[in-house]
């Protein structure tokens, strides 16, 4: 037998995979923005500084500044970068438990405030880099699923005060705490040497069971949060209570309570037990300072994914979006984004405020909430009351004994919906035919009746969308001038597995536990003990034999809506199968199916749309109006946070993303913050 | 058409024979549940392609040809330009084929086969 065929074999399959790796869709035309309208300029900001993790209290993610456009973007370079020393420690990156790195850092003056995973808050010089302080605060964080920290808090305080302009943070071990932003110490005054109890209230909470990942919003003198509570562990976990404490002394103002949620507490008395069990708003709020209300992204009542022990109020204000009175806490309107919600479609973030035009041109006052789902409501911002249509439309029936589904669902109808599509069998996916195969008989054999199935005893549900969402914690950005908004997608489809209870003891899934103590941790992060009703349910990504996605591409996209004309101007696909550590498979080479992505995108006003977040270790930058593929620059781990962009002391704009990467994700770790400007000679 | 017995290519013959019988179960199963018969009938070609590789027979050539045309055929019918669709189903079985073909080109076939 000829050898030649051992040359050409592997010559004509490298030839081919090349012919794959080389296949790019082309990019769409540059298109630039339209005119501004008369009377939509934008906030008041001038874009030199980035105080808010989102930019502003309203959560746009969008800068005035104009320096770096679409015509020079290409010539972006590493102005400098740091290294926060903080990085996964043993058994914190494995079985499903993440360090993730999701900071954006605030731009006050001429310092960056950074939080890392481990809870040290870092001020550096945002000229250089250099690291002016750094905090280490003890943490105990032994019991805690996933490290993260998504931002700190600015407050200047009335002339006059101690310490007066404060960098607010949480520890991973529910303590909140501020810092003097010229020193890192601690604010004396502030609390107990510096430090509030946030476990104050919440009865018996087991280590791990709360923290906040999200920074406390600042809004007309108070601090505003919630915090996360450990999802499908229990029923009567820590109360989901969303707090206001007084900045200066760290004093508990008022407490919004779900099981008492007609009016805030007001200053709970020492012995105030907040109602366990209810659910939780630990997403990045916003608010419309101006009409002193703060927007609450809520999540589902744990545990997530039996429902029949929800209690009324529980149901009412589950995967909400709720607008509180920032002076008294008390309610004003509520929309619930899915009803009786088994599947944890939390709302993980604050609407994004802006106002559209109405039928006449004047503006109205709106938001747009994101959700897990791809879907977006556009809702007047003081009422409550949808702008563009919403209608319920039938859902699957069923669910798990005792447990039925909502019989409708609410759609936004009048706007491009970004929620996946039904999974068909010929969407099953594969390297080769023969685990395509395997994952078409999986399909096949899964409980599947679109989106919202009711979970099964008989057999696993695929759940698409599901929690790591269409569109997660980061939210979309908007332009507050030109009323568009800019989201990117993430297309990974899930399993449900539920067993009962007796069964997953005997098989070892889960330890017994009497309802006394700590609670068992279960070995995988997938598995959702959920003690205290009859079911065990384990999530995992739908994945083939070979570790590949079993649904096609595209798994990533970046998108632009216009807010006026509720078109979609543009939809592309983000990311490449490069870096992809996505649950073990390291295939590695850079093919354009779109990647997963967590981590928002920033917008200027020069119209430029920056975005990490892909598993690919990129950072790029798109033409606002066309979606075309500007720049991009290769990162030293993964960027799965959302960009920032301010104006220096040196007149240089500065465009800064963590890269540190995300467990859940499987994206390289790390510890760096990345800043990029034009060259010094350019400008 | 018995050719070249001393050197019959089981290596490839077994492959195909494997993946065949491995496609035709599963394939058979999810035919079964209703979904498509494309596996089923592959697995079926492949492995009695594998057959008559093993027994060094040409015809095994053949047939894989024909497989790998319809194979191609019916993944633009199922998924169209789709590249990533097309993936799966057209890159393995291709690069089969060219395993295939550079049997049928090797010098002992050749030679045995006149």
């Amino acid at each position: 037998m000829s050898s030649r065929r051992y040359f050409w074999v592997p010559l004509y399959g490298v030839a081919l995979v090349a012919a794959l790796v080389a296949y790019k869709p082309s990019e769409p035309a540059a298109r630039g923005l339209p005119e501004l309208m008369a009377g939509f300029t934008g906030t008041a900001e001038d874009g030199q500084d980035w105080r808010y993790y989102g930019g502003t209290p309203a959560g746009d993610r969008w800068s005035p500044l104009g320096q770096i456009t679409p015509s020079n973007v290409d010539k972006l370079q590493l102005a400098w970068s740091f290294r926060t020393g903080d990085l996964p420690r043993e058994g914190e990156n494995s079985h499903g438990y993440e360090f993730n790195v999701e900071v954006t850092p605030l731009k006050v003056g001429n310092s960056l405030f950074i939080c890392t995973p481990h809870r040290e808050v870092i001020a550096l010089d945002a000229v250089t880099g250099a690291q002016r302080w750094r905090f280490t605060p003890q943490n105990d964080t032994s019991n805690n699923a996933y490290l993260a920290c998504r931002g700190v808090a600015y407050y200047q305080a009335p002339a006059g005060t101690p310490c007066p302009q404060r960098i607010i943070s949480t520890t991973a071990d529910a303590r909140l705490f501020a810092l003097d932003a010229n020193t890192g110490a601690l604010c004396e005054g502030f609390g107990d040497h510096g430090f509030v109890n946030l476990r104050a209230h919440l009865g018996d909470v087991p280590k791990g069971f709360h923290f906040i990942t999200s920074p406390p919003l600042v809004a007309k003198g108070k601090l505003l949060l919630g915090g996360w509570i450990y999802d499908g562990q229990k029923t009567n976990e820590p109360s989901g209570a969303v707090r206001a404490f007084d900045p200066v002394s760290g004093e508990l103002l008022w407490a919004w309570d779900v099981g008492r949620p007609e009016e805030a507490i007001q200053r709970p008395a020492a012995d105030e037990q907040f109602t366990p069990g209810t659910p939780n708003a630990w997403g990045v709020y916003t608010a419309d300072i101006e009409h002193g209300l703060v927007y609450l992204p809520t999540g589902n009542a744990v545990p997530d994914y039996y429902g029949a022990k929800r209690r009324p109020f529980d149901e009412r204000y589950s995967s909400s979006v709720v607008a509180v009175d920032i002076d008294t806490g008390a309610p004003r309107w509520s929309f619930q984004t899915l009803h009786h919600d088994l599947w944890d479609m939390d709302v993980p973030i604050g609407p994004s405020l802006l106002d559209i035009p109405g039928p006449g041109g004047e503006p109205i006052p709106a938001l747009v909430q994101t959700t897990k789902r791809g879907e977006l409501f556009v809702l007047n911002r003081l009422t409550g009351e949808p702008i563009v249509p919403v209608e319920e439309r039938p859902a699957p029936h069923g669910g798990l004994p005792n447990d039925p589904t909502a019989p409708t669902q609410p759609y936004s109808v009048g706007l491009p919906s970004f929620a996946p599509p039904k999974v068909r069998e010929k969407d099953a996916w594969g390297i080769t035919p023969v685990d395509q195969l395997l994952c078409r008989l999986d399909f096949k054999r899964l409980n599947y009746q679109g989106a919202f199935t009711p979970f099964s005893l008989e057999g696993k549900t695929l759940v698409y969308p599901a929690f790591d969402g269409v569109i997660d914690w980061h939210g979309a950005s908007v332009d507050p001038q030109r009323q568009r908004l800019y989201a990117n997608l993430s297309y990974i489809p899930f399993t449900a597995q539920v067993t009962p209870r007796e069964q997953a003891e005997a098989d070892g899934v889960v330890e017994p536990w009497n309802g006394v103590g700590q609670p068992p941790r279960p070995k995988e992060f997938a598995v959702n003990p959920q003690y205290g009703t009859p079911y065990v349910v384990t999530v995992e990504p739908w994945l083939g034999v070979l570790g590949a996605p079993c649904k096609a591409p595209p798994w990533g996209q970046l998108a632009s809506i216009d807010l006026k004309t509720r078109q979609l101007v543009w939809q592309r696909d983000v990311g490449t199968t490069r870096d992809m550590g996505l649950f073990k498979t390291h295939f590695n080479l850079p093919l354009s199916t779109g990647i997963f992505n967590i981590g928002g995108n920033l917008n200027t006003a020069s119209g430029l749309v920056f975005m990490g977040a892909t598993a690919d270790d990129y950072i790029r930058a798109f033409e606002a109006g066309s979606g075309r593929e500007l720049w991009r620059q290769r990162l030293p781990a993964g960027g799965q946070a959302t960009p920032m962009t301010y104006q220096g002391a040196d007149g240089r704009q500065y465009v800064v993303i963590a890269a540190g990467g995300h467990g859940g994700l499987g994206t390289r770790a790390g510890d760096y913050i990345m800043a990029y400007a034009l060259p010094k000679a350019s400008q | 058409m018995r050719i070249n017995a001393a050197s019959p290519p089981r290596i490839t013959a077994a492959v195909f024979i494997l993946f065949g019988l491995l496609m035709l179960g599963a394939g058979g199963w999810l035919a079964a549940l209703g979904g498509s018969w494309y596996y089923l009938l592959a697995g079926i070609g492949l492995a009695a392609s594998g057959v008559l590789l093993w027994r060094g027979r040409r015809l095994g050539v053949r047939l894989y040809g024909a497989l790998w045309l319809l194979t191609v055929m019916w993944a633009f019918w199922e998924v169209g330009m789709d590249v990533w669709g097309l993936l799966p189903r057209v890159l393995v079985p291709t690069l089969l084929g060219y395993t295939c073909c550079c049997l049928s080109f090797s010098a002992g076939w050749t030679t045995a086969g006149r």
